[in-house]
């Protein structure tokens, strides 16, 4: 028997499909508020249509629209009624996409954390042009064709102001701004 | 020009390939399940120390490249495999393979991938996609993870191929050279080799962080993140972890859904009933790294965050390389016919 089974047995009404392959514990962890409820599963099943929780079973691969189900679905693995495994698209899961949020808003702050630290001239602006590309210093190294030891300098502000045009050019086709924008630390909305 | 070539869409970008341009030079019988156990696709590691993204690098693959090899050498199909230094080198090789009428896989970086969804854009050097011809200056693209083909220009084009950071793809390429048609005797002793080296890379590499002992590993290390790392540090750990299981290309539950799938057409070609038990297993393993995502979406969203969440969170991993250790002891007793 499968794990999943035997969640479905303990749920007491038809939102067990939500549910399967998903434990009572963990359906509580995420929704808190349900914890303490005398029906959980029944409430859960009423805030709102959209399914939270994904499965194995073919008609309950999650459907959550996410930014890449808005141009493409992609494919899951799921079992029919028979317990064989087929392909099934899917359009998104909330999980996957709250994840995805979690990381751009740490690269929100990042960004944020730079600029402030630009301002107050502790980095060079290429600090902020590099958190916005999403780069470390390894990345920025491979694309501009300069040691990690010459980007780790020119990140310092004394360092970048003394930069020859040549130098300064490198990085400005790789963000794919102008030598004035880079100085200046505006960055076109190309 | 226009290679004849068919695109499909598959669940991960490396299966996908090799399925496609397995079936390009006539070899239909590889499906995708097939071509992941067929290539031991099944793997975990945590590298410690290592950060990408500025979280922890983890793996629910082995090294990109190496299901097409042992995919290949498995089923004994010679393989055409290049790396450039020039970009003119990399364009012109191309072109001559197109020319000689092969579809070449490319090993390219997501950040400049301009059909993606920004969204999704990060510094990935790991995925693969087939170029299939070549229309005035741009090539047409069939990246198995959209449901359709598309193009990108040739600039566009060598700009992922040669994109930059850790695993850089150096306009990597490769195509399997056409030969004899696979028998079914190939793909029965291909399974076999398949689960052997598979079980290997789970239950016999001597490092605490791959394999079974990795996702042990992962675990305990979770249930001390919250004290080492502050809450939110924490958070972003976990999001990272539920990414590499779940984004594109995993099928679901990192991988463990589509190895289960591979064990039930592994079936068909071995009548052992032991396969079917044991796909079961990693079912069973699939929804429980589903679960832990869950409980990991509680944390990172901010909604639970206690000593204890993290716990339960660690105990699932641990409940998880448990099943998985059991699975792979079960796989490597089987008695082969």
């Amino acid at each position: 028997m499968l794990a999943k089974e035997r969640v479905v047995q303990r749920s007491v009404d038809g939102v067990s499909k939500y549910t399967s392959g998903i434990s009572a514990n963990a359906l509580a962890a995420y929704s808190p508020d349900l914890r303490f409820a005398g029906s959980p599963s029944l409430r859960f099943a009423k805030r709102g249509s959209k399914k939270i929780f994904g499965s194995m079973k073919k008609e309950e691969v999650p459907q959550d629209l996410s930014a890449l189900g808005k141009i493409t679905k992609e494919v899951c693995y799921a079992t029919d009624n028979s317990g064989k495994y087929v392909t099934e698209l899917s359009k998104g899961w909330e999980i996957k996409i709250t994840a995805l949020d979690a990381a751009w808003q740490e690269v929100d702050g990042r960004i944020a954390a730079a600029k402030q630290k630009v301002l107050n001239n502790e980095a060079s602006p290429l600090l902020f042009f590099m958190e916005k590309g999403l780069m470390d210093i390894s990345i920025l190294a491979g694309y501009t064709g300069f040691w990690k030891w010459q980007v780790k300098m020119h990140l310092k502000p004394d360092v970048f102001k003394n930069l020859s045009e040549k130098k300064l050019q490198r990085y400005a086709e790789v963000f794919n701004v102008s030598i004035d924008d880079l100085k200046n630390r505006s960055v076109h909305e190309a | 020009m226009k290679l004849n070539f068919e695109h499909l869409q598959s669940a991960h970008c490396e299966n996908g390939v090799t399925r496609s341009l397995l079936k390009n030079i006539g070899i239909a019988q590889i499906t995708e399940p097939l071509a992941f156990g067929i290539g031991s696709g099944l793997f975990y590691i945590y590298i410690p120390l290592l950060k990408i993204n500025n979280g922890p690098v983890i793996a629910f693959r082995p090294m990109p490249g190496l299901i097409f090899k042992r995919t290949c050498k498995a089923l004994g199909i010679p393989v055409v495999r290049k790396k450039f230094n020039s970009k003119q080198d990399a364009e012109f090789f191309l072109n001559e393979c197109l020319a000689a009428g092969h579809a070449a896989g490319c090993q390219v970086g997501v950040y400049y991938l301009t059909y993606f969804p920004k969204e999704y854009r990060f510094h990935f050097n790991a995925h693969n996609l087939i170029v299939y011809g070549k229309e005035d200056d741009y090539y047409l693209i069939s990246d198995p993870v959209m449901e359709n083909s598309t193009v990108l220009s040739s600039y566009e084009l060598e700009r992922v191929r040669f994109a930059k950071g850790h695993l850089a793809p150096k306009g990597q390429m490769y195509y399997p050279k056409k030969g004899s048609a696979v028998t079914d005797e190939q793909i029965k002793k291909a399974i076999i080799a398949g689960i052997k080296k598979n079980v290997q890379d789970m239950l016999m590499i001597p490092m605490p962080v791959a394999g079974v002992k990795g996702i042990k590993y992962t675990g305990n290390k979770i249930k001390k993140w919250r004290d080492k790392l502050g809450l939110k540090q924490a958070g972003l750990y976990l999001a990272q972890l539920v990414r590499m299981q779940e984004e594109i290309g995993t099928g679901g539950g990192g991988f463990r859904y589509i190895y289960a799938a591979f064990l039930q057409e592994s079936y068909a070609y071995h009548q052992i009933d032991d396969l079917m038990e044991i796909s079961k297993k990693f079912t069973e393993s699939g929804d429980l790294w589903r679960t832990a995502a869950v409980q990991a979406a509680g944390i990172y969203k901010g909604r639970i965050g206690s000593e204890e969440d993290f716990n339960v969170m660690g105990d699932y991993l641990l409940e998880i390389a448990e099943i998985e250790r059991n699975a792979f002891i079960a796989l490597k007793n089987i008695k082969w016919r």
